[in-house]
């Protein structure tokens, strides 16, 4: 993990704010790789389980971000505000979630098992209920609120789907929570955790 | 147009905007070598009929029996074979013809996001039953599942029981449904009465086609799918044998529609109870409603009033294409009938036969750099050209034919288009070798002073100084020779963009035609390219009408072609 001043994000940023190293709460159980990127000031709770793979970016820069049991956060994703929002905030990262590569979350809540699929934009202040789905490339705009179930697949209003299959059948549900469970085994075999160095 | 500059178009012959240009009648002495474009003989790169006309080399082919450049235009495909292009299955055309052109396997396509279904194993376990002890844990059913946005088919409640033969299951699923929903006893006479007509539509109908037996192929239109029917089109108007003849005076009875309630028939009232569909569209909104898309994407399809009932459409067949010449019907590109196969059997591209222009700057200011090899994905910064600023460039004609060719370039003088810029070719008329194996060159004695490996080309490239860089462009001379390429030199002076204040007061009119739209500030320069060169008639070859008919095998004949290029090489600053 590192948290010294990396090159500067190519996002748009009003000033070259000195890298600052964050207040990190990381439980013991959590995997957050050498090379994934933690920056302040602001604090950064990661608990149990989660796992956070290498160039993956945390930024708390202006707001505090929680992230939840057992969620993935992957590389390159990019969760964290980008821009100056006023209130002190907090990005509530639910538990199970899987935030798939390349991800820009700025959301203020990303409900529990949820996933974010690859290259997708969340946009800042957006509520998203649990088990949610956004396909990948997909974007959902600032301050947009998802029912639980959501299905995000396209633009505007078509492109949303209640997935009832989901919310319906509990089988398809457990065999989902199996599958991000045998990815979290498989990434804390790979990944070597540096959370309690440094 | 293009974004990377400079770069070179070609015009193909075919389209009436690249007529060639005749010798200026003004000239008293008219010599055959140099030819004079006045403004509106040349190609005007900036009209918009341009755009359809013009094509980069490697869209073009060429026809080696017309020698002429065939475009997307001139040149007629036909269908080579089908295929699917999820399984990668080639279809023969007699199924295409009966059964649609759509996928008989089990490629469907998600109805929500029109993605390719895969298909997955769900566990089938009942919710609140008490699991005998001895039961088989959990029979592995098989459901349509998409991977984008996770429509699975479980949304209209449909599984199958085996992975394979897909779509029989799901002929099966929905003609249990279509008859199970006429089954239902009809609990209030009046307002089930929809139902018991069509029951009895159906059993009629089923009546009168049972001799044909066939099962129906939803996405087949065409008539001729059973032998019965055939057979009845055929004996309409006679048939084939004097029996049968006989028989067609003797009244046949087609198939006949219903004619009365027994049978089925119903008339369209004002009582149809669609309300329950009015009320629930209300309620839910022109979201829930599915689009014409969705809709006409498959017959099942047609008439569902909701997108949350919509059925997968199987995938729709693509055709692998080959090309022919529209004049003389000679094949000019195919690809191996294998359907994975990328091979051509035969390719006849044009930048095989036709020479190739470039152009760049003389003393290039930027580093030239490849497209390909960007790394940032936002375009190079180009720099813009000044006006009455005298630009040079190399134009390098490269040869793909294995003989010397003659060219003759001509342009006008000044571009045609809103900027009028001044374009001077420095040697308009000159020869280039022939293309060859490199063991010719190397074979060979080079003319060039650099280029062997002696001490001199050594003390050349140290020094860094050769004469190249310090030479100046002559008019009339060749700027640099290699063995299939020749580069000349073009001196183009940039028009300014907007005309000097003049005292005359223009007209509305004027004043709108003066006006710069898009890509107006790019300096295009329309070249004439003339070849000619001397081809060898081969004995045993076919003899071509016209021009060749008189020649002897063994004999060199005199081909030319002309065509023109438009050159990009920037855009004008101001």
């Amino acid at each position: 993990m590192t948290s010294k001043p990396a090159a500067p994000s190519n996002r748009q940023s009003s000033s070259a704010i000195p890298l600052v190293k964050p207040q990190c709460k990381i439980h013991p159980s959590a995997t957050v790789a050498d090379k994934a990127q933690l920056i302040g000031p602001h604090v950064i709770e990661i608990d149990e389980g989660a796992v956070i793979h290498p160039h993956a970016k945390i930024k708390a820069e202006y707001g505090n971000i929680a992230i939840g049991k057992g969620t993935i956060v992957s590389e390159k994703a990019i969760v964290g505000l980008s821009e100056e929002s006023g209130e002190d905030t907090t990005l509530v990262v639910g538990e199970g979630v899987s935030i798939e590569s390349g991800a820009i979350v700025e959301a203020r809540k990303i409900g529990d098992h949820a996933t974010l699929g690859i290259n997708c934009r969340v946009g800042e202040g957006a509520v998203l209920g649990k088990w949610c789905k956004i396909a990948p490339l997909c974007e959902v705009g600032p301050n947009e609120v998802l029912d639980d179930y959501t299905v995000v697949f396209g633009e505007g209003r078509k492109g949303r789907r209640v997935d009832v299959v989901v919310r319906d059948r509990k089988e398809v549900r457990e065999a989902r929570l199996k599958g991000t469970e045998m990815e979290r085994q498989l990434l804390r075999g790979i990944i070597v955790d540096m959370s309690l160095i440094s | 147009m293009t974004t990377a500059f400079p770069s070179s178009l070609y015009a193909c012959p075919c389209s009436d905007l690249s007529s060639a240009p005749t010798p200026s009648s003004k000239r008293a002495s008219i010599q055959p070598n140099t030819l004079e474009l006045s403004g509106d003989q040349a190609f005007n790169p900036h009209s918009p009929r341009a755009n359809y006309a013009l094509y980069p080399l490697s869209d073009l082919l060429y026809c080696e029996e017309c020698d002429e450049i065939r475009c997307p235009r001139c040149w007629t495909e036909e269908i080579l074979y089908w295929y699917c292009p999820n399984c990668l299955f080639d279809v023969p055309s007699s199924t295409v013809k009966g059964d649609g052109n759509r996928c008989s396997r089990s490629c469907y396509n998600c109805p929500s996001c029109t993605t390719p279904l895969q298909i997955t194993q769900v566990s089938h376990r009942d919710e609140g039953l008490l699991k005998p002890t001895d039961a088989a844990g959990g029979d592995e059913t098989y459901v349509l599942q998409c991977q984008y946005c996770d429509w699975s088919s479980l949304e209209i409640d449909v599984r199958f029981s085996k992975p394979t033969k897909i779509t029989e299951q799901l002929a099966k699923q929905r003609k249990a449904r279509v008859s199970g929903k006429e089954d239902t006893a009809p609990s209030d006479k009046k307002v089930t009465a929809p139902d018991d007509v069509f029951a009895s539509l159906v059993s009629f109908y089923k009546d009168q086609l049972d001799e044909s037996g066939d099962s129906r192929n939803p996405y087949s239109n065409s008539p001729y799918n059973s032998p019965a029917n055939l057979a009845r089109i055929m004996s309409l108007y006679g048939g084939l044998s004097y029996n049968a003849l006989k028989k067609t005076r003797e009244k046949p009875q087609p198939m006949r529609e219903a004619l009365g309630a027994p049978e089925g028939l119903f008339s369209f009232g004002t009582d149809r109870s669609d309300t329950e569909i009015i009320s629930r569209m209300q309620t839910s909104g022109w979201d829930a409603t599915p689009t014409a898309e969705q809709q006409l994407s498959a017959p099942v399809n047609h008439d569902i009033r909701f997108a949350d009932e919509l059925w997968p459409s199987a995938t729709q067949l693509r055709t692998r294409r080959a090309k022919r010449c529209k004049n003389c019907r000679h094949i000019i590109a195919r690809q191996e009938p294998k359907v994975g196969n990328m091979r051509y059997k035969i390719r006849l591209l044009a930048m095989n036969y036709i020479p190739r222009l470039s152009i760049r700057p003389l003393h290039p200011t930027m580093p030239l750099t490849n497209p390909a090899f960007n790394l940032k994905p936002e375009m190079p910064q180009h720099e813009l050209l000044q006006p009455h600023k005298a630009q040079q460039y190399v134009l390098t004609i490269r040869n793909a034919l294995f003989e010397t060719v003659k060219i003759s370039l001509a342009t006008p003088a000044t571009t045609p288009g809103k900027v009028a810029s001044r374009v001077t070719i420095l040697c308009p008329s000159f020869t280039v070798g022939p293309a060859g194996d490199v063991w010719d060159e190397a074979l060979s004695a080079s003319a060039e002073p650099n280029s062997d490996g002696g001490r001199k080309a050594a003390m050349a490239s140290l020094t860094g100084s050769s004469e190249s860089s310090d030479r100046q462009p002559e008019a009339g001379k060749i700027w640099e020779r290699t063995r299939n390429s020749t580069s000349v030199i073009v001196e183009v002076v940039p028009g300014a963009l907007q005309q000097p204040p003049s005292i005359v007061r223009k007209t509305d009119k004027e004043l709108a035609d003066e006006e710069l739209e898009e890509d107006d500030d790019v300096l295009e320069v329309p070249v004439y390219v003339r070849t000619e060169w001397e081809m060898e008639v081969k004995p045993g070859e076919s003899v071509q009408a016209k021009k060749d008919a008189n020649a002897m095998p063994g004999e060199k004949v005199g081909k030319e072609l002309g065509y023109w290029v438009v050159l990009a090489v920037g855009r004008i600053a101001g």
